[in-house]
């Protein structure tokens, strides 16, 4: 069961955020309130009558619209024909199609041109050509699955202006996320879910604080500390990047010109807006790619390979039709340690090798020897996180650590890879949540359009200041 | 359950096609598993057996070899011909030389594919099936002009002295040794692909050449070994073939009906890629192709049901194991794995 005798009630005018660690069962609320999904029992009611919903068709029709994760554009067409394309069977109610849009564009603030092909626009602009589409349709009540996990940085501030404007112009918002910071910021009333139950919904005034949230979410006390000071006497250097430069598929420069150091016992994060160069620039570190120039020299015990999270967990982190033994080994199954005579692997070792990772993680596994495809995605991710800090090695390279794990997995995921920064391991980090960079990394170096603009040590680093280097080349940098 | 409707099904189509089931089916199962053919059913076993093993190791990699019908033509023309030239040979010897040039020969036909596939990604189901033209059309050429034995009737070469041939194991039978390497061969494949790093290897890049990559596995290398251990299994078969049961090459040295190499194929699939399943299912479907012949000589079925029955058999099996996974995933479901 997903969802248990949920009451939820959302009105026209405010931004309502549905809060809950992953697999709560925010979505599955959502989808029965959108017509995604049929209740086993229960009743949903529109204006005070009583409706039933069998498609999402008929939940717009009582002008309920829910935006999904994945984008459903098609890119390859332009922003007016996409927008058409969601109108099919519907164009005659609308009075004046351009005018509406015009209308549209300025609550949304959008601003693109109509006969652009989506494919050329930014992710927070698709996004928007979403909303936009549902709005057209006549929806009041909008409800948003996760949005703001596709954006980064600033835009994430931006969209959560937006939810306010559209609350403004008299539309239901209901916001669902796992990031407290987020649903506290922009939402007038904040329902937690855990375990499939709506704990509370509280208004914004009731609100003390995050930690009380927190607590709701997880049910019970936890204390997020976190070490954050630490002695980094020694400055020897575990990687060193000179001048790379790096090209995609399509051979363009991703990477250009890039030089940085990860010391021992450090945290380097590194920053920018999605598609600035990270992805090639941690594919050429961990010999995924080769570059075109520039140098990339290790100072570690080279007979282990570096750790490496990779952000496609599905598709690169685990090997699905694997079991789950054989996945905690994935990358060292030919040491030593893990292999007996004739080619032979030792299983025995591999499997407490593999104990010693769920445990330590709380992967939830009915046992070993199940294929990994059937551990949901953030079991999935705990093994991979597990592997890759249990292995022996003195660098890892850490892509989106934390993304799709619950609150709890999450602090204890950044804890772990403090703790491994104080026992001498050099870790650079790659992510696109700020906060997240903030907290744990000693230095913090911003990439754009794939060059290093900027490394900030701790103490100088601000969100703000950090914001401004990943996005805008125009703005005006400051004391240089 | 699969099997039943299979034969359900392929009991109308007797009945339309003007047989009597009843009589068709008690044929078919006395081709194919009574005392006096079950080691004829063996017999086509062998073969299946060999190319599928190979092919359990090259689809786990999830690279599609398809051209195991013309790994096993040159495999086996590499036998017969060779054979030739070494007439005089004492017995294991000259034996075993003919084994390895088989071997050889469907490594090497597998090569170029192999290597299109992993260093330019081109696709190697296409240009495999396109091999097996190419090599049965060079066979046939080989065995009309060159080759050809001149006093037969048939495109045939001329059969082999005695002392190369594979012994029989079980007197009166045409059951040789080859059966026994192949057996011999399903713990082997097995061990490789489930206990050893090699094996490990190959399912990794099975599951995604990208995982491949990450855990640091030279994928365009494994995929060449992954497609010359089945070139290798195929050749040997049609090696073993020659060598144990036609003593000489013919160009039906795999039968029109159900030829070895693709049937092989079915096999593999219906077996899970799982040696010790590959291997029943290929004895099932030697007795399946033995069974249907006996059907058509003795229930006046015409040969062209009993190849329709046989990949009827082998669809039904499909669709059925296709039913239980979905049943397991919605058990996992209920368990709440998900």
């Amino acid at each position: 069961m997903a969802v248990d005798s949920a009451d939820f009630t959302v009105k026209v005018g405010e931004v309502h955020a549905l809060l809950g660690e992953n697999g709560a069962g925010k979505t599955t609320l959502m989808k029965i309130m959108s017509g995604c999904l049929r209740p086993s029992s229960g009743t949903i009611y529109v204006d005070g009558k009583r409706v039933e919903f069998k498609t999402p068709a008929d939940a717009m029709q009582h002008g309920i619209g829910m935006l999904h994760q994945q984008f459903t554009l098609i890119p390859t067409m332009t922003v007016l024909e996409n927008i058409k394309l969601g109108l099919i069977g519907q164009r005659s109610k609308i009075g004046n199609l351009s005018e509406e849009i015009d209308r549209l564009f300025r609550i949304l603030r959008l601003n693109v041109d109509l006969e652009s092909t989506v494919d050329t626009l930014s992710v927070g602009e698709k996004q928007k050509v979403e909303i936009l589409r549902i709005m057209l349709r006549k929806a009041r009540i909008l409800i948003f699955d996760e949005p703001t996990s596709a954006i980064c940085g600033p835009d994430i501030d931006n969209f959560l202006q937006i939810l306010r404007e559209l609350s403004s112009n008299g539309y239901g918002v209901v916001f669902i996320t796992h990031k407290i910071r987020e649903a506290t910021k922009v939402s007038d009333r904040i329902t937690v879910m855990r375990k499939g139950k709506v704990v509370s919904t509280l208004k914004k005034e009731e609100i003390i604080d995050e930690r009380m949230l927190l607590e709701m979410m997880l049910g019970e006390c936890f204390q997020p500390e976190l070490v954050k000071e630490k002695p980094r006497k020694n400055k020897l250097p575990l990687l060193t990047v000179m001048n790379l430069m790096v090209k995609n598929d399509q051979g363009v420069i991703k990477v250009n010109n890039a030089s940085f150091e990860v010391y021992r016992g450090e945290i380097l994060g590194l920053i920018g807006v999605e598609g600035s160069g990270q992805k090639e620039l941690v594919e050429a570190i961990t010999g995924l790619r080769k570059p075109v120039s520039g140098s990339i020299t290790f100072y570690c015990n080279s007979s282990v390979k570096p750790g490496y999270i990779p952000e496609e967990r599905f598709e690169m982190g685990v090997a699905q039709s694997l079991s789950v033994m054989k996945n905690a080994v994935l990358r060292d199954f030919e040491c030593k340690e893990f292999m007996g005579r004739y080619g032979r692997l030792n299983f025995v070792r591999i499997e407490e090798f593999a104990r010693r990772i769920v445990q330590l993680m709380g992967v939830k596994t009915p046992n070993l020897r199940i294929p990994v495809k059937y551990l949901s995605g953030g079991n999935i991710q705990k093994l991979i996180v597990g592997r890759e800090l249990v292995r022996k090695s003195e660098l890892l390279i850490a892509e989106q650590p934390t993304a799709g794990l619950d609150a709890r997995s999450s602090y204890f995921v950044r804890k772990m890879l403090v703790d491994l920064a104080l026992n001498g391991i050099g870790i650079l980090l790659v992510s696109s949540d700020i906060d997240e960079v903030l907290e744990v990394s000693d230095r913090i170096a911003v990439i754009r359009d794939g060059k290093i603009v900027k490394i900030f040590n701790k103490d100088e680093a601000e969100p703000k200041k950090i914001g401004m280097y990943m996005l805008a080349a125009e703005v005006s940098q400051p004391s240089q | 359950m699969a099997i039943g409707v299979a034969f359900l099904l392929g009991a109308v189509i007797l009945y339309v096609a003007g047989a009597d089931p009843i009589v068709a089916y008690y044929w078919l199962f006395h081709g194919a598993f009574s005392e006096v053919s079950f080691s004829e059913t063996l017999v086509r076993a062998t073969p299946l057996l060999f190319i599928s093993l190979g092919l359990a190791v090259t689809f786990t990699a999830r690279v599609w070899n398809i051209g195991a019908e013309g790994q096993f033509y040159i495999g086996a023309t590499f036998a017969a011909i060779l054979g030739l030239y070494l007439k005089d040979a004492p017995h294991p010897f000259g034996l075993i030389i003919l084994l390895l040039a088989s071997v050889a020969g469907g490594v090497a036909w597998a090569f170029l594919p192999a290597i299109l596939r992993a260093y330019y990604g081109i696709n190697e189901i296409i240009t495999t099936l396109m091999f097996n033209y190419i090599a049965i059309y060079t066979v046939s050429y080989l065995l009309h002009n060159p080759f050809r034995e001149p006093a037969s009737m048939f495109p045939e070469t001329t059969t082999l002295p005695e002392q190369l041939w594979m012994p029989i194991v079980i007197p009166g039978t045409r059951l040789h040794a080859g059966i026994l390497l192949a057996f011999i061969s399903i713990p082997f494949l097995y061990f490789v692909l489930r206990k050893t790093a090699f094996g490990m290897k190959i399912e990794i890049l099975g599951s995604s050449r990208r995982t491949a990559e990450y855990a640091g596995i030279d994928a365009a290398r494994l995929i060449i070994q992954s497609m010359l251990i089945s070139g290798m299994f195929a050749g040997l078969a049609g090696g073993i073939e020659v060598l144990g049961i036609q003593h000489k090459m013919r160009l039906e040295i795999s039968p029109s009906i159900s030829p070895y190499g693709y049937t092989a194929i079915a096999v593999t699939l219906l077996g899970y890629l799982n040696p010790i399943l590959v291997a029943a299912t290929s004895i099932f479907l030697g007795g399946v192709i033995n069974g249907s012949m006996t059907m058509h000589r003795m229930a006046n079925v015409p040969v062209g049901m009993a190849g329709i029955f046989q990949a009827l058999i082998i669809i039904f099996i499909m669709v059925g194991y296709y039913l239980e996974d979905k049943f397991a995933n919605k058990l996992l479901e209920r368990l709440n794995l998900w």
